[in-house]
């Protein structure tokens, strides 16, 4: 039992990260694509981090791999909110109005 | 004496961190984790010390945080539908800036944290994130992948 969570969640976690690599690849836009690094520092990471746990308990891996999930977690919203606004103001100057918006290329 | 508490705190809690991601105590790595750590520690306490901005959040306001697992498992959902349009269908997908209506408060402490914390918590969701605050017309600008025409900020996080 313990064998087949420890795989479904593996495979939630690697599939998650996959796709979110296919999101990024495919979507045309930077801001399109910033949507896609969400599940992968979210579901993913977290899926994992619980199989970890179900298979090693709270040892020295899965206390990192909770950690790391936890960074993760934390990071990402940071991270995505920054580009974009960096995007921004490279794009449209301090802050873009929606007549910047309608002028996006 | 202030300053040197702080920086200790910071020095502490990442040589701490150090040791749990490399789990071991030979010389080199601990040695390294402690020059590491003070110079992250020096690092945080010069940007602590210009006072740039105070965060008072309250503690309510985490107690909300239970609805985020639930829009973020969503709005996978929504990224998943949105990817096999994309690769499946070539459909063309483009996502869309929208302008909330969003009280931004002041310059206290309080206010601070909560747009911050409302950033964050928005920007966590995959399909919506923040790009920036308009702090003199009292609007968020947010960019979603598949727009689901909020009234305003705080609907993104309380859904009706």
């Amino acid at each position: 039992m313990r064998t087949i969570a420890v795989a479904v969640l593996l495979m939630l976690g690697v599939g998650v990260e996959l796709l979110a690599c296919l999101g990024v690849m495919v979507m045309t836009s930077a801001y399109d694509r910033l949507h896609f690094t969400a599940p992968a520092t979210t579901i993913g990471p977290l899926a994992i981090a619980a199989a970890v746990i179900i298979e090693e308990s709270l040892s020295t891996a899965g206390v990192k791999a909770i950690l790391i999930a936890g960074l993760l977690l934390v990071v990402n919203p940071v991270l995505t909110h920054a580009t974009a606004r960096a995007g921004g103001i490279r794009t449209h100057g301090d802050f873009m109005t929606l007549e910047d918006k309608e002028a996006r290329p | 004496m202030r300053r040197t508490a702080h920086w200790l705190a910071w020095w502490v809690a990442l040589v701490v961190l150090w040791q749990l991601f490399v789990s071991t105590f030979a010389a080199p790595e601990v040695l390294a984790g402690l020059l590491a750590a003070a110079v992250s520690a020096t690092a945080a306490e010069a940007v602590r010390g210009q006072n740039l901005v105070h965060f008072h959040p309250r503690a309510r306001w985490f107690v909300q945080a239970y609805r985020l697992p639930g829009n973020v498992v969503r709005d996978c959902l929504v990224l998943g539908r949105v990817l096999w349009r994309r690769v499946v269908r070539r459909e063309p997908i483009e996502g869309d800036f929208i302008a909330l209506a969003f009280s931004p408060g002041g310059d206290d402490p309080q206010a601070a944290a909560r747009r911050a914390l409302y950033v964050a918590a928005i920007s966590l969701t995959p399909n919506t994130f923040v790009v920036g605050i308009d702090r003199d017309n009292d609007v968020m600008l947010i960019h979603q992948l598949v727009p689901t025409d909020p009234t305003d900020a705080r609907e993104l996080l309380f859904p009706p």
